[in-house]
């Protein structure tokens, strides 16, 4: 194996959780995600003298990924239609919290998802993302308060009335 | 928990970050089942450029032939051709792993300090002076490293010689790939150029 290949291979294996958590976060369905993110490593390889140089290659996976899905979402849409967001928020996991998570998720705006994806799983900065997505760190810093604003008024409990003597 | 014990932004994020943690999917493929799909990428793009080849090297030769004999293509073997393009560049198209001392002859003839070698590149060879993708692409015209599998099976790829900064050569590192079903791995790398590794 070529020490390319190694590297690779190392980044390969320290990246794909991460990465596939990222893009899952966005898209939703997993079975999506990892086809996806393993086009994004395929592609990755594929240029692996330039990825490897870049910046922060594992946001360069996850925005390919992501740009990919729109070929892919676009040719699955009519089968497809958020049928594995639907069941997991209904039915899977351990029901509570985490489907009410994923659900308020679902509800933000695409960008909103992508700040918060690269934000949590590649435990990047404001710069960092506004770098990897072509924005403003102000406008990273909007999205992401607009996000756990969303968030966090979806997951916290409605108000306990004070009732009177 | 009531209204005033309103989540901090850390308690969302992690709530997100725990929730998407928890979605079962599949476990990690193999690296080798990555790799793979790159070369199924690959050809599956390089198709259509395929046919767009032919075209363009319909009309390519139509010029050719209309040129004086001077400028026609410089080299024709078996294992490999060099030809000079109109634009400058250098073709080079390998058809067999043979041959490799002649190819880097002819290249340095035509002005590319080059070393080429058949499977793995030469270790007087150092890279020019950090991996730069920029300049590949504008030394290839392709991202390198590559894989391609031309018309017949042949490899075809330029060098453009006006691309490659003072003190740089070209290194040209052919692997065969038969058990993958694709005839060769090129990898093409800008390199210091010296007596040991380009000849100059």
């Amino acid at each position: 194996m070529s020490q390319e290949q190694t590297e690779f291979a190392e980044f390969f294996e320290s990246s794909w959780d991460p990465c596939l958590r990222a893009v899952l976060a966005v898209v939703g369905s997993p079975q999506q995600a990892e086809d996806q993110v393993a086009e994004a490593f395929a592609r990755a390889w594929r240029a692996w003298r330039r990825v490897s140089c870049h910046p922060a290659p594992r946001a360069w996976v996850v925005r390919t990924a992501l740009n990919t899905g729109t070929t892919w979402w676009r040719r699955r849409a009519r089968e497809l239609p958020l049928a594995d967001y639907d069941a997991m928020v209904s039915g899977g996991q351990d029901g509570g919290l985490n489907a009410a998570v994923l659900a308020a998720l679902r509800s933000l705006p695409r960008r909103q998802r992508e700040v918060i994806a690269l934000r949590v799983f590649l435990d990047m900065d404001t710069g960092e993302i506004a770098a990897q997505l072509g924005i403003a760190p102000a406008t990273v810093r909007v999205h992401l308060a607009r996000a756990t604003a969303a968030l966090r008024q979806e997951l916290s409990p409605p108000k306990t009335q004070e009732v009177g003597q | 928990m009531t209204g005033n014990d309103a989540m901090s932004d850390n308690d969302v994020l992690q709530a997100v970050s725990d929730s998407v943690s928890a979605i079962p999917v599949a476990s990690r493929p193999p690296v080798a089942q990555i790799t793979l799909r790159s070369r199924a990428q690959r050809r599956r793009w390089l198709l259509p450029a395929a046919g767009a080849l032919v075209t363009a090297g319909a009309a390519a030769l139509a010029v050719i032939l209309a040129m004086p004999a001077s400028h026609q293509p410089q080299a024709r073997l078996d294992a490999w051709t060099v030809s000079k393009q109109a634009n400058g560049n250098i073709q080079v198209t390998i058809n067999q792993l043979q041959d490799p001392s002649g190819l880097q002859s002819t290249l340095r003839a035509d002005g590319v300090p080059a070393s080429v070698t058949f499977g793995q590149q030469s270790p007087a060879c150092q890279h020019y002076p950090q991996p730069s993708p920029r300049l590949l692409q504008q030394v290839f015209g392709i991202p390198a490293p590559g894989q391609y599998q031309g018309p017949a099976g042949a490899y075809v790829f330029d060098i453009d010689p006006s691309a490659l900064p003072s003190g740089a050569g070209a290194a040209i590192t052919v692997l065969s790939d038969s058990g993958s079903g694709t005839k060769f791995i090129v990898n093409q790398d800008v390199v210091h150029t010296s007596p040991g590794c380009t000849g100059s």
